[in-house]
């Protein structure tokens, strides 16, 4: 039981710990973010608290250490510096490493961690705020072992609640998002002092997230109308940390004649976390446009109540739209709250949803075998039970795929370290942007993206960022950047790698090419064709080995993982401005949309991701040829593959064969195929390894009848197709 | 030393009390909702509770809601780090899921019932609440 729990344990703690991370480096660049040094003390607290309760003593001890220094932090004792959050990352790893102890890990020698908290003592006498100099902060040997920080007349203990005004104060300052609603009636003669009320308004957007709309009811007929009077007013929704003065302040030369109301309507800390959001007549009511019992009265009928409420004349159409804006801007908060707080949850092995999803794959197997065999009955009721059991297993599959999808943003926090690192080590000046972190993949392709990223990364940092000196010498930001990103294509996910550095070595990559024969001296190579031959092994044009890369492995690895995912990558790059690899990666491993064709008595599975149109051909069509494989579709020239002939499958031809014909990389090849039997959603097993090296194949997949049809790998099978093309001319 | 016991069972918060006397003054709450108010109470009045031993489950709200409540009020009150008041969750519940999601709303320690008082004793020295 206990052990069950240590196991559990651990992995909270790596997510702890991975918090712990992400907030100590966002707190590193913006040392003044009284939210993020917040987070740090409770996550440090937790891992205390949780730490000791589950055996972890010596984890409870350490981190007690840290727990105290930030508690100093937080009260404003000691600033937070560069070296402190370095100290402290390097604690975060010695607690990760007394935690793996229990797990077969590396014992944690104790000097290390005196190291550790000795340093954390000295920086916190140096770091502590000049001027107050707090005599608490000594580094005196205590008489209760490991606290190091005592002897304070106010140190939090029995009576610890003297708080300091100065972190009060912050707290306004730096707290919470809250959300105003502004009214803003101008004086009808604003135009003639020479106020632009546009500016205002952007001044407000510049403050936080700003909703904002005109309040056009006042405006005359036009024959009354005064072109020099404005008879506008805006209702503006503003979320921001800033507070009441600051929004006040935008107003400070109009507020004498004109009418502004600012309300407090929702603070973002203390949003419901369940309930609906505020009604429209409720906020009407709330924003004294609408009178109880007018809301009463039309509350009587059953319609919209914002057509009602303008059509009664009760409130103006203006000051209804106004309402609406509010009540979405508020549940959107909400939502956004509960996005936040949707990330608490159940944590299960993968194991078991892996073989959860394999068994929905023999689920899914089965069901096709019985709507076939329903189907071939002919019994009604025995088909409307297959049609259900279909239905009901295309939602069960739907959805465990999707407690596999997992978001990227996890992933991509790890980097914000690795690139910190590796920049102090190589004495760059990076910056990581990352993008996309909600974009949702499947998990095991999250995995290994991983290590491949880590891969695109490093080389990013040492090939392609400049030393900052080489880069001001250069006319660039002395600071490199790095930006991550993902996002959705269809089926499929990008994940782009780009930054600014001084791009590939087009000359140099072409130099190594042709002494190892790869291209010709007078060939004229495309920039495309080049930059792919960097993904060969052993092939690096890094002039000396270094500790992060230069060794010409890792990118040939990076293409391999990329092609076992079934994606593909690509490179663009120009000098001095940078380079951009793209990765493209299926959403799911596990399952694919197919089309099913038929080749004499077998039958194969093309992903119907490529597959753009099937056309028929018949024999006349490849007496046009010329002996040549190219059929003509609609007056365009597609060259095409006959896979009975590559599959070495004998039997007599189909008098009229069908051509399947697939776009990969913007290039149109067909497949002749003897039938096209039609889509089929196919869940994928792999070849076993006997059969790893196959070219062509990705996979099989069980039909409905028992038997196996295989799943066609068309790049790779084009790629053959061609490099047989060039042999025999 | 201020105590508050929040706790619906008549004979636990009897034997909460039994234990916790000697150490200071005790009071007792009867479920959740009580237990908030109570907190803030005592707050408001300028003398806050010192340590708070919090049931889980109970009615009308539970102790982990308690727990965020209370940790709610106080950083609204801009207290917070190691100045905020010490929680001890005792309760029957032992699992995981429980266990983790109190520590990671901040209380202190977390005792699993039936509750011995060395044990009780020993976090209230650990937490620096009695001399040892």
């Amino acid at each position: 039981m206990i052990d069950e729990y240590r196991k559990a344990f651990r992995e909270e703690a790596a997510d702890l710990l991975a918090d712990l991370e992400t907030a100590l480096l966002e707190l590193e660049s913006d040392p003044m973010n009284l939210e993020m040094l917040g987070q740090v003390f409770r996550t440090m607290h937790t891992i205390k608290g949780s730490g000791s309760m589950f055996g972890f003593d010596d984890v409870a001890a350490f981190t007690h250490e840290l727990e105290t220094a930030f508690d100093l932090i937080r009260r404003g004792k000691v600033r937070v510096n560069k070296q402190l959050i370095d100290l402290t990352l390097n604690a975060r790893d010695l607690i990760r490493a007394m935690i793996e102890v229990s797990f077969g890990g590396e014992p944690v020698e104790e000097a290390r961690k005196n190291i550790v908290i000795e340093a954390l003592h000295y920086l916190l006498v140096q770091g502590s705020v000049a001027g107050e100099r707090q005599p608490e902060v000594s580094v005196a040997p205590g008489k209760q072992a490991g606290v190091l920080i005592h002897g304070a007349p106010e140190l939090p203990g029995v009576d610890g609640r003297s708080e300091d005004k100065a972190k009060i104060e912050a707290k306004q300052v730096g707290g919470g998002l809250k959300t105003w609603r502004i009214r803003f009636k101008p004086a009808v003669n604003l135009f003639r002092q020479g106020v632009n009320p546009v500016l205002m308004l952007n001044e407000l957007r510049e403050l936080g997230d700003v909703r904002i709309i005109a309040g056009l009811d006042a405006i005359p007929e036009l024959q009354d109308l005064d072109p020099e009077g404005c008879f506008i007013s805006w209702d503006v929704l503003l979320t921001t940390a800033n507070g009441l003065q600051s929004i006040r302040d935008v107003f400070i030369f109009v507020e004498d004649e004109s009418e502004i109301r600012i309300d407090l309507i929702d603070e973002f800390a203390h949003v419901d976390d369940e309930g609906p959001g505020k009604r429209l007549g409720e906020i009407l009511v709330d924003r004294g446009d609408l009178k109880k019992d007018d809301l009463a009265k039309v509350l009587e009928e059953h319609k919209k109540i914002g057509e009602l409420l303008v059509e009664s004349g009760a409130a103006g159409s203006g000051q209804v739209e106004a309402a609406l804006l509010e009540q979405q801007h508020l549940s959107d908060l909400r939502k956004k709250k509960q996005a936040v707080e949707a990330t608490s949850s159940i944590r299960v092995t993968s194991e078991r949803l892996d073989s959860l999803v394999n068994l929905i794959g023999e689920l899914v197997t089965v069901q096709a075998r019985l709507s076939q065999t329903a189907a071939s009955r002919n019994d009604p009721e025995l088909l409307a039970i297959g049609e259900v059991v279909e239905r009901l297993t295309a939602d069960l599959r739907d959805s465990a795929l999707n407690i596999r999808m997992m978001p990227i943003g996890a992933t991509f926090s790890k980097f914000r370290r690795l690139v910190r690192d590796l920049s102090t080590e190589l004495g760059r000046e990076i910056e990581l942007i990352t993008d996309g972190a909600e974009t949702e993949l499947d998990k095991t392709v999250i995995e290994k993206l991983n290590d491949l990223l880590v891969h695109l990364i490093r080389n990013s940092i040492d090939h392609g960022i400049e030393p900052p000196e080489e880069r001001e010498n250069k006319g660039k930001s002395r600071s490199g950047h790095i930006h991550l990103s993902a996002m959705h294509s269809g089926a499929q996910v990008l994940v782009q790698i780009r930054d600014d550095g001084r791009g590939l070595d087009r000359e140099a990559i072409r130099t190594k090419a042709i002494e190892r024969g790869l291209v010709q001296p007078n060939a004229e190579v495309t920039d495309k064709e080049l930059f792919s031959l960097i993904f060969l092994p052993g092939f690096s044009t890094a002039k000396k080995v270094t500790n992060v890369s230069g060794r010409g492995v890792g990118l040939d690895v990076v293409k391999r993982a990329i092609d076992e995912l079934r994606g593909s990558i690509d490179v663009a790059s120009q000098p001095d401005i940078g380079s951009e690899i793209t990765l493209k990666l299926p959403l799911t491993l596990a399952i694919i949309d197919g089309l099913l064709v038929r080749i004499s008595d077998r039958s194969y599975v093309l992903p119907l991701s490529v597959v753009r149109e099937c056309v028929e051909l018949k024999p006349e069509d490849v007496a046009r040829g010329h002996g040549k494989h190219v059929a003509i579709v609609r007056g365009e020239m597609v060259p095409y593959v006959r896979l009975r002939e590559r599959f070495g499958i004998g039997g007599p031809r189909p008098n009229i064969e069908q051509i399947v014909i697939t776009e990969v990389e913007g290039l149109r090849v067909g497949f002749v195929v003897d039938h096209v039997i039609g889509e089929h959603q196919t869940v994928i097993k792999t070849l076993g390894s006997f059969y790893k090296d196959v070219e062509g194949l990705s996979g099989a997949t069980i039909l409905g009848d028992g038997s196996v049809a295989l799943i066609m790998d068309i790049g790779k099978l084009i790629q053959s197709a061609e490099r047989e093309e060039v042999s025999r001319v | 030393m201020k105590i508050l016991v929040i706790e619906d069972d008549f004979v636990s918060r009897c034997v909460f009390i039994e234990y916790l006397s000697p150490y200071g003054s005790c009071d007792a709450a009867a479920n959740g909702k009580e237990g908030v108010m109570a907190f803030k109470l005592a707050f408001e009045s300028g003398k806050p509770y010192d340590l708070v031993c919090l049931d889980i489950m109970m009615p009308e709200m539970d102790g982990q809601e308690v727990l965020k409540q209370i940790r709610q009020y106080e950083e609204e009150k801009g207290i917070g780090g190691l100045a905020g008041v010490k929680i001890i969750m005792t309760t029957a519940l032992d699992d995981f899921k429980n266990i983790m999601t109190a520590f990671r709303h901040q209380c202190e320690a977390y005792l699993v019932k039936p509750i011995e008082k060395a044990k009780l004793v020993a976090q209230m020295k650990t937490m620096g609440l009695v001399q040892g």
